[in-house]
């Protein structure tokens, strides 16, 4: 019996939500028990926006146990097996769930919130670079992977609505999701599809990979 | 095909925990359902909103209120079919004046979905709506996973059916919003478009009080036989232990309580799991508790089952120490590493790896460790490891409150109280523009301006309401606002749906998303009727008409009403995106022009303008393409008019 664990954040309107949605029914539809949870109602507002994956691979004749199965659809601090990040500085916020053998996919793109006027004459909205977030990341896990998902997306598809599909090729190929490149692709439709062979087949998608993996 | 409807019994298939409510009450073969949309609880009536209509013979409405809902499914009761109706845990304060006549065995087949919500992610008070279950004598549910959330459904209407009481099924956020494998049962052929009238309903037609003295015997003999049939009945059971201590549980806590022994190597505690929290049969605790030198009471919420099982065990001379609250706190949400850490500090167990690399003050802190999921509005801030940027909640691009929100705080230059209401506009309390001074419940804007109006003589009294709470709780409060001429200003946002509980139709709603007409109520009229004298519409993309408005309103004394009417931008932009809907105009912000004031990065703040950077590779202020939904109401904000539209004006 394995589980395994996925917290994926990012902000609204960066598609966390149906990202966690897709990989729930990939996971159910290669047999593997299923949890998750999302947060819900404020993501689009601005906020930040969470949701899990949970999946626990039974080898053959293996029964569930009240012991052995999972029950939370969150997972738990320093439970993740793999971080997806839509929007590199909110991989900050939900580091709690990183522990050192934790995988981070790490997209570039980044959102800056509204600022009061306060704020910008004071200049003291502090937003980190992506290099500073990789850096606090190493502090926890060394396996930290960074794609530039959003331009790749934004560059074949003119949209940065393909990123996530982009974001789970690239992963997938890396063997960082424990997931058939073909059941997801069978979840997703039209331009989603290409997005996903586009991550799949890139090579250079990941930009600085400056940990060991 | 929506899991709701499938005819597969057996199947096993991925849902929320809202579906699984929801698809529950359709085997159990409903034929009426009704709900007042509120997070957590909106997602079991949106469900059934989405397949009602291929669904002969089941009636569903959105109610005004909670207190219509749970009437309407006391009639639809009375009228001999299975009635269900869901809410969220301030709806159920609002339904309870109705709840409390008719658990005294008048009403069968009638199951309510209550939607609770520990760590108050998505409302306005974290309360324990448990303890109206020994207050108003009716049975309690608590599931533990997305399977029970529909199999409870279906014992739910058997015990309401045949012990002739309401049953609430308690649903936290975590379960509602959670997803998990779900096994379909058998949906019925057929749902009942009619039913009998009820027999003790036809027979004795005296008995319209449904409070009368004589009706408390009757609720009590039910309880005790509730009590009795749950001590014989599969919702409650043990997993095994021989360890010489135990655990009592139930509902979501139940799960985390098991993941939580899995991280702490804990295999032998016996556990008793509680699928009915009220009332309890205290043979099957007492039988549990024998013998055991300590039980532990793992429970989200208040001391609910503890108070309970401490004067069961005084009863049955059981002199086990009990612990409970003293370990897990009632605020916030429990969470698999929130229950490890605290029953690795209280049975002095270590704690694995997998938190070692957290600060101590993260580990004392266990709200926080729970709050995992949380957005920081609520009780339960999650709060991070490294500095992680602030992000405040704000209105989305395009929203038709931004620029009557600026328009407000223009004309009343924060000279004002405003009593804000539940609902989306409620956010303009936070920054940029700080307008509201209280809030307190649904239709609470109004009201208390009323009073507050009589004794503040020197400073403008301001009411915010939306539509979808003007029809639900602000009716009454306007008629007393306009009949006793309360000095109030009352300012309808009506955006035309419940926008914030994720957008259903109001009386307010005009059309569809795919662009279907809709019957509707005029509330600048309804206002009128109501006997609301000065009564204003202004389209709230201007803000300098609203900023005029509002100064003109509050030189007028008395009460006085002004209607912003604009659509919720995300339900236009989805019926544009329907009927392929191009915008005709484009805004940008001319570079020679813009004086870098600030004004409309800062004070109006739409997420849309961006600080961007000019050819010479200075600072300016840009409209961000991808984002700007061409509302155009930046273009009244900017004194320089350095905010133009491209390709023909098109004002909005």
């Amino acid at each position: 019996m394995k589980h395994f664990n996925i917290i994926i954040c990012g902000v609204g309107g960066t598609g966390v939500i149906g990202l966690g949605e897709l990989l729930r029914k990939a996971a159910m539809l290669e047999g593997n028990r299923v949890l998750g949870t999302e947060s819900r109602g404020s993501g689009q507002r601005g906020g930040p926006a969470t949701a899990s994956v949970r999946f626990t691979t039974l080898d053959e004749n293996e029964e569930y146990n009240d012991h052995t199965t999972l029950w939370a659809g969150s997972v738990g601090a320093g439970g993740a097996d793999l971080m997806i990040a839509t929007e590199a500085a909110e991989a900050l916020r939900n580091a709690h769930y990183l522990s050192e053998h934790s995988r981070v996919v790490l997209n570039t793109f980044t959102l800056k919130p509204t600022q009061t006027r306060q704020e910008i004459k004071a200049k003291s909205l502090k937003y980190p670079s992506v290099e500073e977030v990789v850096a606090m990341l190493h502090q926890l896990t060394p396996h930290v992977h960074v794609f530039n998902a959003s331009e790749m997306s934004m560059q074949h598809f003119g949209s940065y609505r393909t990123t996530n599909p982009v974001l789970v090729g690239l992963a997938l190929a890396r063997d960082l999701l424990p997931l058939k490149k073909d059941t997801v692709k069978s979840l997703l439709k039209g331009v989603a599809k290409d997005a996903l062979e586009l991550g799949f087949q890139s090579e250079g998608g990941s930009k600085s990979n400056q940990g060991s993996s | 095909m929506s899991i709701l409807t499938m005819r597969e019994p057996g199947k096993r298939v991925l849902a929320t925990g809202a579906e699984a409510f929801a698809r529950g009450g359709l085997e159990a073969g409903i034929g009426f359902f009704a709900t007042y949309p509120g997070t957590p609880a909106s997602g079991v009536g949106d469900s059934i909103a989405e397949v009602h209509r291929e669904l002969e013979g089941l009636y569903f409405e959105y109610s005004m209120n909670e207190k219509i809902a749970t009437e309407g499914a006391i009639g639809a009761a009375w009228g001999g079919v299975r009635a269900m109706v869901a809410m969220k845990l301030a709806g159920f304060n609002v339904a309870t004046d109705t709840l409390f006549t008719v658990t005294r065995g008048e009403v069968k087949g009638l199951v309510i979905v209550h939607g609770s919500d520990p760590g108050q992610q998505s409302s306005g008070t974290e309360q324990d709506n448990r303890f109206y279950g020994p207050f108003m004598h009716f049975p309690i549910l608590q599931p533990s996973s997305v399977q029970e959330a529909k199999d409870f459904v279906l014992k739910a209407f058997e015990i309401s059916e045949r012990f002739v009481v309401p049953v609430i099924i308690d649903a936290p956020s975590a379960l509602l919003h959670g997803s998990g494998e779900l096994e379909l049962g058998v949906l019925p052929e057929a749902f009942p478009a009619t039913g009998e009238l009820q027999p003790h309903f036809v027979k004795t037609p005296h008995d319209i009080n449904l409070g009368r003295p004589g009706r408390h015997r009757v609720m009590l003999m039910r309880e005790a036989e509730v009590r009795e049939y749950v001590a014989n009945n599969d919702l409650n059971r043990v997993v095994e232990g021989d360890a010489d201590w135990g655990i009592i549980t139930c509902g979501m806590a139940f799960g985390y309580t098991m993941e939580a022994l899995n991280i702490l190597g804990i295999e032998n505690v016996p556990v008793l799991k509680l699928g009915m929290v009220h009332p309890l049969a205290p043979e099957s605790v007492g039988t549990f508790m024998k013998g055991l030198k300590r039980v532990i009471i793992i429970e989200e919420g208040e001391g609910f089952l503890e108070g309970q099982i401490k004067a069961m065990a005084y009863d049955l001379r059981l002199s086990v120490p009990l612990i409970g609250k003293e370990w897990f706190s009632p605020v916030g949400m429990l969470s698999p590493s929130r229950v490890a850490v605290e029953l690795s500090k209280g049975l002095g167990v270590p704690l694995s790896g997998q938190f070692e690399h957290l600060p101590l003050e993260f580990i004392e802190d266990t709200e926080r460790l729970a709050g995992s999921l949380a957005f920081p509005s609520g009780g339960s801030i999650p709060m991070p490891l490294f500095e992680a940027p602030r992000r405040v909640r704000t209105f989305c691009v395009g929203c038709p409150h931004r620029p009557v929100a600026y328009g407000i705080k223009k004309a009343t230059k924060g000279k004002h109280v405003i009593g804000t209401d539940i609902g989306c506009y409620a956010m303009m309390e936070g920054p940029p523009f700080h307008l509201g001074d209280f809030k307190i419940c649904m239709g609470g804007g109004i009201g208390s301006a009323q009073g507050l109006s009589r004794k503040v003589q020197d400073t403008p009294v301001i009411a915010f309401i939306g539509d979808s709470t003007l029809f639900h709780a602000g009716l009454p409060s306007v008629l007393n606002a306009a009949y006793y001429d309360a000095n109030v200003l009352l300012i309808v946002l009506d955006n035309r749906w419940t926008a914030m509980t994720g957008h259903q139709p109001t009386p307010a709603t005009q059309e569809t998303p795919d662009g279907e007409p809709m019957r509707h109520v005029d509330i600048a009229k309804l206002l009128r009727a109501l006997g609301v004298k000065w009564v204003k519409e202004v389209n709230p993309f201007k803000p300098d008409k609203v900023e005029a408005l509002v100064k003109q309103a509050l030189k007028k004394p008395g009460f006085k009403a002004i209607v912003t009417k604009g659509e919720c931008t995300l339900q236009k932009g989805r019926r544009d995106r329907i009927l392929k809907v191009e915008p005709e105009v484009t805004y940008q912000i001319e570079a020679e022009k813009c004086k870098m004031c600030d004004i409309c990065f800062a004070d109006f703040g739409c997420p849309a303008i961006v600080l961007g950077q000019g050819e010479d590779g200075s600072d300016m202020y840009q409209i961000d393409p991808g984002l700007c939904t061409q509302c155009g109401a930046c273009a009244h904000v900017c004194p320089f008019d350095a905010i133009v539209a491209r390709e023909g004006q098109r004002g909005k």
